[in-house]
């Protein structure tokens, strides 16, 4: 099951144009039954009050709902090619474009709203959006309020990862409690020469989330390797499950494989793959091989 | 960390690949683009950790199978599932048609036996499967002495050996949906020893503790039909996962995280749009899966960033919806298409896509064929249209009608090239059809041809597949295709029966098919060509399909003597009927010559028979006439019997009207008695008659004045309609501009001459627009001012005005010569911006609000370095008020704070201080200066006492909110506008401040004015529309301004009711309120009067005519 206990969800609800804002009203009224702060500003307010108090109510929050209506509705004073819903859609975006965090907007366009675009400026203000989105916007057509508020829900919630206690390291090696006794031997040889070494026995009736203690630990260390000698059954898949847990190609952690020549049946156990090095060598090379790649690396840094 | 240096491997192939698998389920070596299902496999992994069994249901393309196969599978592997053993052993299987067959081989090549042994011990059912296992080196005993007896390094190498056994059972249905393991509601000996094995190693493993574990994966839709294997619906229950349908943030991890894991990119509206487009429903993953790896491809094969463009492409998505640069893009694209392609453009949609790629498939498989069998080996020609039809059968083969659903049908290769059943179409010719659905990227049709060349070859036992069931209910052909193949077995079966009761009846002619069935059939078999092969298909019994092949013979060698037997009976009937016709025609001329002869000898008897006829009829007459008499005599004599009883019933009326008579007589004598006395009455009558006629007569004189009293107001009413007529023809006509204004000021002459309303409407909008056309240029505006007029005062020293805007610049215009006088800029020595403006009405002091929350006061604004700044609220103010003693003014503003100044010293010094319970809107000094009425932002209004602070609430808010203020200080009341459109006016005399309310606007009300004279208010909406009234007849039709145009940005009367507006193009307007005053300007402009004709022509010949001027 998913976290039980979701962070709280304050969502910035826009103020509606009249098209809109009987919708807007069902909306409110489910996203307060499912829990969540809704933070919006009247419609009544002064132009003035209105710009400065929607500036400080997005930055309050940690997502926004923009419901797009037909018609493009009370527009600004200072600017009367900006309708409200318009602005109040830029603000939000700034702040999605500053990156700082993980704020989302929401933008729902409801499948009635197709059929009855009053206004030119309307409907382009929709093309605009839908054709401008940005990472954290999510553009939804969802049928009804209650599926967009679990669309919300579920976006909104974030697993929560268990925090290991990890160390930095310049190596961190890995290998199952059926190698243990060939890879203590070379962590002994590594050791005289690399410090600090942080090493994971993977042992199989363990509660452990390995693949996850690999990424945070991996994410402090120079260099992650994988190894293996009559375990390769299971080296393969563990390297793939770190690798795309890590994030694959896109991820920061870069990931040696490497397994003993003996027995026969380790030869082509390779995995190709960006950001992985997949070796198969003689058992009594296996330290100056990670010392090779590790110096690799270093080299790499200085550059 | 970041910025990490990459290490490569320089053996890595370099290029993208495609991390979406298409319409097939994803295989275990794919498990590293499996995304989305994080949570679900570690539950799964869960269950099966406690349970040992999960049979894992939902709907069908929900992903089952590739959860188990590409996400449980590998975390088992990758050590992250908690079991006995590091080393994995799987048995997978589908049970097909021959389920134990399956199990059997699959668990022999894994566990290394041979299949013939293991299918005779599974055959025992029960614990045969468990004691398999445990005979085998992965199964540790460690009670045996082996164990006990062996050292650490020995009991390592014995754990090495070790492994966990994994039985997978996929497409669990399969033991219900083939007629080989399920018919008439129950399961085939093998299927029973098969689910009973599986279930009793599961209660073993579970019991003894084994490494066993077991999976099933299931379409939820046969849940039902569990029931007949005994024990599985409460092993079911017992455990059970449902697989869930993607949340919409799981989709975004189906649809992104491949693309990043595999370094390709696609774009986030790209992503957006994908997700919106899935509709609800069984393919969702499938038809995604089709989309993503077609869009890969279509992106360059992932060298391009997959966009909304490729999706186009794909007649994903209408063209509109990409932007306008890559429109231009898709149609010059679209343009160089084939012409088959295009029409798949016609609809969009995501399901779309599978269906465009297959008919894509379809259309170039001729080609296809021809190019790759050739290179092949094949030789043989084969007609495009040959080839269309062959993969018809192929597909039609491949499908199969269930409960009224089109599913999947799993058939080898020969068997279908033996149903084909084309002349010359061998099966390679069928092999190469088909290839072109089982290339990669395509993958339609399984199995797939993969980068070895030899995985193109097929044997002819190889069982091939359609990859998912989402293609039939997306592929609008092969639906099609799939319903004619059904309508053809029913017409068989039809076919059949008839045929049947042939047989039954001893081939009897009379079972035989009549011309419209024959017709019907033989053309339908001409069509089908159904062979043995093809009816076998069909034959569900139990037995052997050589067997079958030979039922099928029999039946077609059957068919082909009906066919051919009614075709003889009715071409021998019908030449039966030719012979008939011959001998009718014979008989029919000797007839006619038989009868010639007759007819004659007839004729002769028949005139003799008409005379004597001719002879009866008279006689016939004679005696009719005879009788006739007698009924006449008859009649006469029954007329007289009838005429002595009416004169008997006469006598008898004559007697009781002359005793009537009597009594009248007795009667008219009483009556003339009372005649008398009545007579006597009525001259009494008649002399007050007379008396009430005179008075009539005085009424009557009286209702004539009034009737000529109402002809005149009649005459009035019909003048002031005429008025209402005049003003609105002179605002719509399209005349000349004397006479537009003639006929507008002489509207205004019928309206005063008839008693109608001074302030009519439509007579002032007649006289103000007809003015303003007489100039030449626009006569009531002030243009010149650089920035918008935010107040505007009269001072009463001077005939100018003055306006002041939030550059600080302060203007003094001539109204008259439209011209400004004089600028001034007053606030160039302060430091911070004017945020905010305020005038006093007299024009001696101009206060400024600004952005540092300070309030400057300047005097007249005229002298720039005479100001006084005040610095005491912590926010900006909004509301400002004069009091009426000279001295003393009071702020307030957002920080729900107001102080009373007086600022006759410098600084100004603080007399009093407020906090309110609310950020203050606006606020006014009562006439009297004791109190100071304050407009909340929350809404409510409160009168505050100066001198003891305290306050009463006027006005309780419950939903609107009062936005400008003004008091009428003739009529102590306070006008208050409204953010609903309403003005209140509040009765200051009252203890309860009672109020009325005009509906005034449809919009906020921005600003209030009342005229010096307390007769006119002036209320501004934010609709720009200003509307005029009279105070003392509010329920009356205002005067409504327009024409300004633009927003207003404050509004003041002049001293001479004129009503002065500050616009947003930082013009001045202004009106003329008093209409007589239009009308004396109008007449120095005009220079004449209307003709006769024209007033004819506009008022009427039975109007007397009179000069306007």
């Amino acid at each position: 099951m998913e976290n039980q206990n979701p962070p709280q969800i304050r969502l910035f609800l826009a103020t509606p144009s009249d098209s809109t804002s009987m919708l807007t009203e069902e909306v409110k009224n489910t996203l307060l039954k499912a829990g969540m702060e809704i933070v919006q500003v009247s419609n009544d307010s002064d132009e003035l009050d209105f710009v400065e108090e929607v500036r400080s109510g997005i930055a309050q929050v940690n997502c926004s709902l923009h419901i797009l209506g037909n018609e493009y509705g009370r527009t600004l004073e200072f600017d009367e090619s900006v309708s409200y819903q318009k602005f109040q859609f830029q603000e939000a975006r700034k702040r999605i474009e500053e990156g700082r965090d993980e704020f989302k907007m929401f933008i729902w366009y409801p499948p009635d709203t197709l059929l009855s675009i009053k206004e030119d400026n309307q409907a382009q203000f929709i093309d605009e959006v839908r054709t401008s989105i940005l990472n954290n916007m999510i553009f939804t057509n969802a049928d009804s309020s209650i599926r967009l508020v679990n669309d919300i829900r579920s976006m909104m919630t974030f697993d929560e990862k268990v925090k290991f206690d990890i160390k930095e390291a310049e190596v961190f090696i890995v290998f199952n409690e059926l190698d243990e006794s060939e890879a203590d031997e070379i962590i002994d040889m590594l050791s005289d020469i690399i410090d600090p070494i942080e090493k994971l026995t993977i042992v199989q009736d363990s509660d452990m989330d390995y693949s996850e203690y690999c990424i945070q630990q991996g994410g402090v260390s120079k260099l992650v390797i994988i190894y293996f000698k009559n375990t390769a059954d299971w080296a393969l898949p563990f390297t793939q499950k770190v690798w795309k847990s890590a994030g694959g190609a896109s991820s920061d952690t870069s990931i040696v494989l490497i397994g003993t020549d003996d027995p026969e049946s380790n030869v082509g156990k390779k995995f190709n793959a960006p950001k992985v090095v997949s070796l198969i060598v003689a058992g009594e090379l296996i330290a100056l091989e990670i010392k090779v790649q590790y110096d690799k690396v270093l080299e790499a840094l200085s550059n | 960390m970041t910025n990490k240096p990459e290490i490569t491997d320089e053996n890595l192939q370099t290029g993208p690949i495609c991390p979406y698998p298409g319409l097939r389920p994803f295989a275990e070596e794919e498990s590293l683009y499996f995304t989305g299902r994080d949570e679900r496999i570690k539950e799964i992994i869960k269950q099966l950790e406690e349970r040992k069994f999960v049979m894992l249901t939902g709907a069908s393309g929900d992903g089952k199978s590739s959860l188990v196969y590409a996400g449980v599978i590998p975390e088992m592997r990758a050590g992250l599932f908690k079991a006995k053993f590091n080393n994995w052993v799987i048995a997978d299987f589908r049970p097909e048609r021959n389920p134990l067959d399956n199990i059997a081989n699959t668990l022999a090549t894994t566990l290394g036996f041979e299949s013939e042994f293991v299918k005779t011990q599974l055959g025992y059912g029960f614990s045969a499967l468990a004691d398999i296992y445990k005979s085998t080196d992965y199964h540790i005993d460690y009670e045996r002495k082996e164990w006990e007896k062996a050292d650490e390094e020995a009991r390592k190498t014995l754990k090495k050996k070790g492994a966990n056994l994994l039985i997978l059972v996929d497409q669990f249905e399969e033991f219900y949906t083939n007629p080989e393991n399920y018919s008439n509601g129950k399961p085939s000996k093998q299927s029973q020893i098969v689910v009973n094995t599986i279930l009793e190693t599961a209660k073993i493993a579970l019991k003894e503790d084994l490494p066993i574990y077991i999976i099933c994966t299931m379409r939820s839709d046969y849940i039902g039909q569990c029931a007949s294997f005994p024990g599985l619906p409460e092993y079911i229950g017992f455990s059970q996962f449902f697989v869930p349908r993607l949340k919409r943030k799981e989709m975004y991890q189906v649809v992104k995280e491949p693309a990043l894991l595999s370094g390709n990119r696609i774009s986030q509206r790209l992503v957006e749009i994908l997700i919106n487009e899935l509709r609800e429903g069984f393919d969702q993953l499938p038809v995604l899966q089709h989309a993503l790896n077609k869009l890969w491809e279509t992106a360059d094969r992932g060298k391009s960033e997959m966009d909304l463009i490729h999706l186009a492409q794909l007649s994903g998505i209408p063209v509109r919806y990409l932007p306008k640069d890559e429109q231009e893009k898709f149609k010059t694209w679209f343009a160089e298409l084939p012409e088959y392609r295009k029409k798949y453009f016609d609809h969009h949609g995501l399901d779309k896509v599978l269906a465009t790629h297959a008919n894509g498939l379809y259309e170039t498989s001729h080609e296809y064929f021809i190019n790759n069998g050739r290179a092949n080996g094949i030789e043989q020609t084969i007609s495009e249209n040959d080839s269309k039809l062959i993969i018809k059968k192929v597909f039609q083969c491949l499908t199969k009608i269930d409960e009224g659903k089109t599913v999947r049908n799993r058939m080898t290769l020969q068997e279908i090239t033996n149903i084909v059943n084309l002349p010359n179409i061998e099966l390679k010719i069928v092999q190469w059809h088909l290839n072109i659905f089982r290339e990669q990227g395509n993958t339609l049709i399984s199995p797939f041809i993969s980068e070895d060349a030899a995985s193109s070859d097929l044997s002819p036992e190889t069982v091939l597949d359609i990859t998912h069931e989402s293609l039939i209910r997306n592929w609008n052909r092969l639906k099609d295709w799939a319903d004619e193949e059904y309508d053809n077995w029913i017409q068989f079966l039809d076919f059949k029966k008839q045929l049947q009761r042939w047989i039954d009846s001893e081939n009897s002619v009379d079972y035989l098919l009549s011309i419209g069935p024959l017709t019907f059939f033989d053309n339908w078999y001409d069509e089908v060509k159904p062979n043995n092969y093809w009816l076998a298909r069909y034959d569900e019994r139990d037995i052997p399909d050589e067997d079958k092949l030979k039922d099928a013979d029999e039946i077609l060698k059957s068919a082909s003597a009906f066919i051919e037997k009614s075709k003889w009976e009715i071409s021998k009937a019908r030449r039966a009927k030719r012979r008939i016709r011959q001998f009718t025609i014979a008989a029919a001329t000797a007839l006619i010559i038989l009868l010639s002869g007759f007819s004659f000898w007839a004729y002769n008897e028949r005139t003799y028979a008409l005379d004597q006829t001719r002879i009866a009829e008279l006689q016939k007459e004679e005696a009719l006439l005879a009788n006739r008499k007698a009924i006449l005599a008859k009649n006469t004599a029954n007329k007289a019997k009838i005429i002595s009883q009416d004169s008997e019933k006469k006598a008898l009326k004559a007697q009781k009207e002359a005793e009537k008579a009597k009594l009248l007589a007795l009667n008219a004598k009483q009556l003339a008695e009372i005649a008398s006395l009545r007579a006597k009455e009525q001259e009494e009558n008649a002399k007050r008659e007379a008396e009430k006629a005179e008075k009539q007569r005085k009424v009557a004189e009286v209702e004539k004045e009034r009737a000529e009293l109402a002809e005149n107001r009649a005459r009035k009413l019909s003048l002031l309609t005429l008025a209402q007529s005049l003003a609105l023809k002179s605002t719509i006509l399209d005349e000349n501009k004397q006479l537009i204004a003639l006929l507008a000021v002489q509207a205004y002459n019928f309206n005063v001459a008839n008693g109608g309303k001074l302030n009519d409407p439509a007579i002032y909008e007649a006289l103000r627009s007809s003015y303003v056309a007489l100039h030449s240029k626009n006569p009531n505006t002030l243009t010149g001012s650089k920035a918008e007029p935010r107040s505007i005062v009269f001072p009463g020293d001077t005939p100018s005005l003055f306006s002041v805007g939030k550059d600080g610049i302060l203007n003094e215009w001539n109204v008259d010569n439209l011209t400004i006088i004089n600028s001034t800029t007053f606030n160039s020595n302060y430091q911070s911006s004017i945020s905010s403006l305020y005038y006093k009405p007299d024009g001696t002091m101009l206060v400024t609000g600004h952005d540092n929350n300070a309030i400057c006061l300047w005097g007249s604004g005229k002298d720039n370095t005479k100001f006084k700044e005040i610095k005491a609220h912590s926010a900006y103010i909004r509301a400002v008020a004069f009091n009426t003693d000279g001295n003393s003014i009071a702020t307030a503003g957002k920080d729900s704070v107001i102080i009373f100044w007086d600022h006759s010293s410098d600084p100004p010094t603080e007399t009093r201080r407020i906090e309110s319970p609310g950020a203050v809107r606006s606020m006014i000094y009562s006439a009297n200066g004791k109190f100071v009425f304050v407009a909340l932002e929350k809404g409510d209004i409160l009168r505050y006492s100066i001198s003891s602070l305290e306050a009463i609430t006027v006005y309780a808010s419950v939903s609107t909110k009062p936005l400008s203020m003004m008091i009428n200080n003739f009529q102590e009341k306070l006008i208050v506008g409204f953010s609903d459109g309403k003005v209140r006016i509040f009765d200051l005399k009252s203890e309860t401040f009672e109020y009325e309310q005009l509906n005034s606007h449809t919009t906020r009300i921005e600003f209030i004015d009342i005229s010096n004279d307390g007769k006119l208010m002036a209320v501004v909406g934010s609709d720009n529309i200003i509307k005029i009234y009279l105070i003392d007849y509010l329920e009356s039709k205002p005067i409504v301004l327009k024409d300004h145009k633009t927003k207003v940005r404050c509004m003041n009367f002049g001293n001479d009711n004129k009503l002065f507006v500050g616009c947003a193009d930082n013009s001045i307007r202004f009106w003329e309120t008093e209409p007589i005053i239009i009308v004396e300007k109008i007449g120095s402009l005009v220079n004449r009067n209307l003709t006769q004709e024209e007033w004819e022509g506009f008022i009427g010949k039975n109007v007397e005519y009179e000069n306007t001027f």
